[in-house]
């Protein structure tokens, strides 16, 4: 997994590369937890993200429960896959997400 | 196939353990009930009465190849149903089969109870002599009164055991045993009921046995359940054909003796007879474990046969051929060193049977490991479906082979009788091994010429295997998984799906069951079967409670299960089944 992060004031855009699984969603959420502490609107771009599963899911939700406190978090072009990975944990319905 | 240096195959030998403990017991408790009645009957009642008992043997022999015939075709039905995840069309054929041994049973028992004298006369005791035919009818009657008990028993067990319940059987064993002693003591101490007092309280343990067993199928957790308002029949003619074997056995164990204690008699007299009681007495003991072994092949490759599982198949047969030749093999060198107190435990040392004793002890030994492998083909066969070969090679291990080498080993007197008993069975192993590998050189579906059955991977190129012992394993086994999907030219889609479900069921079934308490392991398959991509989990940690399967199933509940709620909104189908304290997952991609 690579992330590649962009800040513009407070608003940080990240690009995560690769897999979000249970071998790296530890250290994706641990960097990102690190990276927000100034940031207000936090959008993830998954142009490049070949793979997420539950471990990733669940990083990605502590994440929103922290910004949920402190501004906003979107998710931006995700493949049609993962797509299907949130429809069916309803995680469209807590996130903005947006598809390719 | 791609395959990866398998850490172990622990999942498989503690289901080969698992199946033979139960049949093990089942085989000696048979031993026990019958060794106790003789006893107690020739120490309080007399030898006429247990001469009478003796000849009342033959109904035993009848309910065995009944049951040894329904119990072997339900078994193999049932296992391959359950491989296959048709839970419901296990239940419907389960009860079905309750169903028939109930009915068949109790008008078995009815005729023994109504015309017992007709039995007698059946099993050799004539009214000419009314003092046995008088102990013979009376211990029929009470006999069959537990017919149902008897027959219910054989047929339960290897179901009890797909439950995983081997403690049940365990409870079931020491409650015949504990029964049985209790009941003959009573009878012939307190109500001095005479043999049908003794056929009775043989009835009744059986009866409280089966009880025991029952409670199986009565849980809320049972996989399989007992519902006469919802049976299939239609599996019956394939259970008979699949069974009959199990009767040529028993019909084999019973027409040999007729030929060769005629042989012993002549080459020995009476001495050389009693010394061949030792060994026919202490048979079921000696061959239990080999027995067990071969029982529980036949439930796994039927199981594994209905998964197409050709891997665990292989992997079953090489478990139980090393169980046979290290377990039966330390189990015959113990027999053999002992042979000389076990013959003691029947004649003295000044007796003229006993030489003749300890030597036909020392043969039997010596045939313990051949008798295991030829018991465990034959059940191979059988489970394969391979019924006439299951009938020629049972009529050469119980008739043919024995009877023709007495006969000609007849010149040498009783040491060539007694040879004739390792020599049989050594004769058909090798038989066996020289036919397969002949038949394997022409057979492509068969990779070596030691196998003794076809692959059922019709085609392994398109399957992975691999065991899961801890996290780091799942996160090195999916780069296999994803290495897999790119040889199977899946799309982007399949693919994801493919190492998500496998990821998913992995950390699921690490999360759930890996307690630290000891090593568990998960044994994960990837394979095609007709359009469908499967994915198949066996591992051997806790089963999942009700309320835990209800939960996974639960689209509102959130948090917990989440990765398995993923698989279930994805996958085409999933089900769950936990059988012989294996959990088993089924995902159809």
């Amino acid at each position: 997994m690579n992330i590649t992060k962009k800040s513009d004031g407070t608003v940080l855009t990240v690009l995560v590369e690769g897999r979000l699984d249970a071998k790296t969603s530890p250290d994706f959420f641990d960097d990102m937890k690190n990276s927000i502490d100034n940031v207000t609107e936090l959008i993830l771009d998954f142009d490049n993200l070949d793979y997420i599963s539950s471990a990733g899911l669940r990083s990605i939700l502590s994440l929103l429960k922290i910004m949920n406190t402190k501004g906003d978090m979107k998710i931006i072009n995700v493949s049609e896959k993962v797509m299907s990975v949130f429809e069916v944990t309803s995680f469209t319905d807590i996130l903005d997400i947006s598809q390719k | 196939m791609i395959k990866l240096k398998q850490k172990n195959d622990k999942i498989i030998r503690r289901m080969v353990l698992n199946a033979a403990f139960g049949i093990v017991l089942m085989e000696i408790s048979g031993a026990v009930t019958y060794i106790i009645d003789g006893i107690i009957t020739s120490r309080f009642i007399g030898s006429t009465a247990l001469s009478a008992s003796s000849m009342a043997g033959f109904c035993f022999t009848l309910f065995a190849v009944i049951s040894g015939v329904i119990s072997a075709g339900a078994q193999q039905i049932c296992s391959n149903d359950v491989g296959k995840g048709k839970v419901k069309e296990v239940n419907k054929t389960f009860s079905a089969v309750v169903f028939v041994t109930l009915v068949l049973s109790v008008l078995i028992a009815l005729f023994g109870i109504i015309f017992p004298g007709l039995v007698a006369n059946l099993v050799g005791a004539s009214t000419s002599d009314a003092e046995l035919y008088g102990y013979a009818r009376d211990y029929i009657q009470g006999f069959f009164i537990g017919a149902p008990g008897h027959i219910f028993i054989a047929v339960l067990i290897p179901e009890v055991q797909l439950e995983g319940k081997n403690k049940l059987i365990t409870a079931s064993i020491a409650v015949l045993t504990v029964a049985d002693i209790l009941g003959d003591l009573l009878n012939v101490l307190v109500f001095h009921g005479g043999m049908f007092g003794m056929g009775l309280a043989t009835s009744i343990s059986y009866f409280l046995s089966a009880v025991v067993l029952l409670f199986a199928f009565f849980r809320k957790e049972s996989m399989l359940k007992i519902n006469f308002k919802n049976m299939s029949f239609s599996a019956m003619p394939s259970l008979l054909n699949i069974g009959l074997p199990r009767a040529t056995k028993r019909i084999g164990n019973l027409v040999r003796p007729l030929v060769i204690n005629r042989l012993i008699l002549i080459a020995g007299g009476s001495i050389a007879m009693a010394a061949f009681s030792v060994e026919q007495n202490l048979r079921y003991f000696t061959e239990s474990v080999g027995v067990g072994i071969a029982g529980a092949a036949f439930l796994l490759v039927g199981m594994f046969i209905g998964e197409k599982d050709g891997s665990s198949l292989k992997k079953t047969n090489a478990v139980s051929i090393r169980y046979i030749v290290f377990g039966v093999g330390a189990l015959a060198v113990v027999y053999f060193i002992a042979a000389p107190w076990l013959a003691m435990l029947y004649h003295s040392t000044t007796s003229p049977s006993y030489g003749w004793a300890v030597a036909v002890l020392r043969c039997h030994a010596v045939s313990l490991p051949f008798l295991a492998f030829n018991e465990f083909y034959i059940s191979l066969v059988q489970a394969t479906g391979k019924i006439k070969l299951a009938h020629f090679v049972t009529f050469l291990n119980k008739f043919a082979y024995i009877v023709a080498l007495s006969l000609a080993f007849q010149p040498l007197g009783v040491w060539g009788l007694w040879l004739a008993i390792p020599l049989s069975e050594i004769l058909l192993c090798a038989t066996i091994i020289v036919v397969n590998a002949v038949k394997n050189a022409k057979n492509p579906k068969r990779k070596s010429p030691f196998s003794l059955c076809d692959d059922v991977n019709e085609n392994p190129d398109s399957s992975v295997e691999l065991t899961i012992e801890g996290k780091d394993d799942v996160f090195e086994m999916n780069r296999i998984v994803e290495e897999f999907c790119q040889k199977q030219n899946m799309d982007s889609k399949q693919s994801y799906y493919v190492q998500l479900f496998f990821e998913e069921m992995a950390m699921l079934i690490i999360d759930h069951g890996f307690d630290g308490k000891k090593k568990y392991s998960i044994a994960i398959r990837i394979y095609k079967d007709d359009d469908s991509l499967i994915l198949r989990t066996k591992d051997n940690c806790r089963a999942f409670t009700a309320q835990e399967q209800k939960t996974m199933y639960d689209k509102s509940a959130s948090g917990e299960y989440l990765g398995i709620r993923m698989v279930f909104g994805l996958a085409k189908d999933v089900k769950y089944i936990n059988t012989m304290n294996i959990n088993n997952f089924i995902v159809t991609i």
